[in-house]
């Protein structure tokens, strides 16, 4: 009896252990969406608002190399995404929405899909899920991207190919989908 | 004496390796030619004989191989804004699509050693290759429901790596440009001016001042004071250094890098100079030479000869750019674009108007800007992978509209645009019915305010 006490205890602690190693995807994931949502809204709000509305020294385009302008916001989180892609980092992410102005950034998987919604009906929260993408299983989260200044809302109302023009300030107009392998 | 009695095997050994040792000596001695597996493609073929530069050492597997063109091809990937780098391929949305086809390496598209699937610029996959992520493009643009995937890259539509001068910004400011510009001009090379602005007190060195007197006629040292070496107070023995008088190919070009680093650059990219390039194996061009008029495989002059370097063009002593630009390339091409040139309108201006007509150096190794200067290229190459790359150079003279139209039309090219293009591009009837669309969506929004 006493032997088989021992072995029990061994084992929770054990597991004990086991859960304390490394850190669990969900809080990965949230402490990198934290680092890609300051960068984002600091160079929307002080770089991009604050030249191009504010004080209209240089405007933002998507084609910023040959004009000689600011990347879209969207735009430099798409190259910090493909950097750390590159890099081969242990995780990737994406920019997403249900009403993408470049069509090559809508959801593609049921679980985009899902959480694009998800963060859409429940403001404040986070989704998360697991999904299977080629050979390889996914921690996937999804986080609300608000509009934060009065740059993303004129844009995407504005533009010809956006399928929706009607976008408020601080409303979800997509969200940030970030992905660990398992 | 007993005479030996060959068995059948022993004849199947002695022919064993008498093939074993040719094919040994060909891949250890020799050029290699037998263990090429297929002609390589136009873009390869100059130095399809350096087999380590692309395949390593053979085994080292499809990164390696990656990175082999990379090695060549990275740098022109990043300044043309590749519109399909490897990295957006990484995202593990696109593991299905990559299933398909692997947009993550250089060979799934161009495979090497197969002319008879390769097509023009080295592409081996089928023609509607777009087809395979961009099924749903008709949804996305309904003005492209009736394009087959086929024509997705036909001249001045899309390409898949350089789409510099074909996104839809830059055609919306070109559109309804004249066909001739009124202000219509080349733009001036700068180094001379620069050298002479920096240099307001020196003089032309004259037939006299040759600081060097080798075997030199007076042919050749009128030329040289009447160049722009001498101009620039570049003596003989600059590039005469220690009495040297023959040079080879490779030192002929590394001797004019000592000054002319970024022509060298340009230079040995392109189809003339490849063989010539610091990134293949060390001692190739010693042992198969530098690229001969004879080995190419576009129609070439009978006569042309010899190898091709900086001097072929420029002659050593005049380095004379107005004979490079136009004699230097018809006293070796021979295809009926070339032969064309002279009854073209081109001709015509360049004979009039030498410093700022154009010639075929005006299209083929156009003035670049770089770093406030304005340099040759000297990759003859670089703007016609695809044609379409020529547009910027078009664009001096012409409007979009009637260059996009005039480089899409293969028999044109042929005549060396000897007319104006029998029709408009399809391309700029998208971008008006574009432009009409986004007036309607403004004034839309202005009502509704």
């Amino acid at each position: 009896m006493r032997i088989a006490a021992c072995f029990v205890a061994g084992l929770a602690l054990l597991t004990g252990c086991e859960k304390h190693q490394g850190i669990a995807p969900e809080r990965m994931a949230d402490a990198i969406f934290a680092v890609i949502e300051a960068d984002r809204a600091n160079y929307t709000n002080q770089v991009v608002n604050r030249l191009q509305n504010e004080e209209k020294i240089l405007d933002a385009d998507e084609h910023w190399q040959d004009k000689k302008l600011l990347p879209l916001p969207a735009q430099m989180m798409r190259m910090g995404a493909e950097r750390v892609a590159e890099r081969n980092s242990g995780f990737n992410y994406a920019l997403l929405s249900l009403w993408p102005v470049n069509k090559q950034n809508k959801p593609r998987t049921e679980m985009e899909k899902q959480g694009l919604q998800y963060v859409i009906d429940n403001p404040g929260k986070n989704f998360y899920g697991r999904e299977k993408l080629g050979d390889t299983e996914y921690f996937t989260a999804v986080y609300a991207d608000v509009g934060v200044s009065p740059a993303c809302i004129s844009c995407h109302n504005d533009h010809v190919d956006s399928p929706r023009n009607d976008f408020e300030l601080g409303q979800t107009m997509g969200g940030v989908v970030i992905r660990i392998p398992l | 004496m007993k005479s030996y009695q060959f068995k059948f095997w022993h004849y199947g050994l002695l022919l064993t390796l008498a093939v074993g040792s040719l094919a040994a000596y060909n891949l250890e001695v020799a050029d290699k030619s037998l263990f090429i597996t297929g002609e390589t493609s136009h873009g390869h073929h100059q130095i399809e004989l350096d087999c380590m530069s692309c395949h390593t050492d053979g085994f080292a597997g499809e990164e390696a191989m990656q990175q082999s063109c990379l090695n060549c091809h990275a740098e022109e990937l990043e300044l043309a804004d590749d519109s399909h780098p490897r990295k957006k391929f990484l995202d593990p949305r696109n593991a299905p699509l990559l299933e398909t086809l692997d947009a993550r390496q250089c060979v799934s598209c161009h495979t090497e050693h197969k002319p008879e699937i390769t097509r023009e610029m080295g592409v081996s996959l089928a023609g509607d290759f777009c087809f395979h992520c961009h099924s749903d493009i008709a949804q996305e643009r309904s003005s492209h429901r009736d394009f087959g995937f086929e024509t997705c890259a036909s001249a001045g539509c899309h390409n898949y790596h350089d789409n510099g001068t074909l996104y839809e910004d830059f055609l919306t400011d070109h559109e309804g440009q004249p066909d001739l510009l009124e202000n219509a001009h080349l733009p001036a090379r700068t180094a001379m001016q620069m050298w002479l602005r920096e240099h307001p007190h020196k003089q032309p060195l004259q037939p006299e001042q040759a600081d060097l007197d080798l075997n030199s006629t007076l042919e050749i040292r009128t030329a040289w004071a009447q160049s722009a070496h001498a101009r620039a107070t570049v003596n003989c023995s600059q590039c005469h250094i220690d009495n040297q008088q023959q040079f080879s190919s490779l030192e002929v070009v590394e001797q004019c890098a000592s000054c002319h680093s970024e022509q060298k650059k340009s230079f040995t990219q392109g189809k003339h100079g490849m063989r010539l390039s610091s990134k293949l194996s060390h001692g190739l061009v010693e042992r198969i030479g530098a690229m001969s008029p004879l080995q190419a495989r576009i129609p070439m002059q009978a006569d042309a000869s010899g190898e091709l370097n900086c001097t072929s063009c420029h002659d050593a002593h005049s380095v004379n750019v107005h004979y490079a630009a136009v004699e230097s390339c018809l006293g070796c091409h021979s295809d009926e674009h070339s032969l064309a040139y002279r009854d073209s309108p081109h001709f015509n201006i360049w004979e009039n108007n030498p410093k700022s007509g154009p010639s075929c150096a005006s299209c083929h190794l156009p003035r670049e800007t770089h770093a406030n200067q304005i340099v040759v290229n000297h990759n003859q190459n670089h703007n016609l992978r695809p044609n379409e790359k020529m547009l910027p150079v078009c664009l001096n003279c012409h409007g979009a509209e009637f260059s996009l139209a005039a480089l899409a039309d293969k028999k044109l090219i042929t005549q060396n645009f000897k007319h104006k293009p029998a029709k408009k591009h399809q391309t700029f009837d998208l971008i008006r019915d574009r432009i009409a669309r986004k007036s309607n969506n403004k004034k839309q929004q202005t009502k509704s305010q």
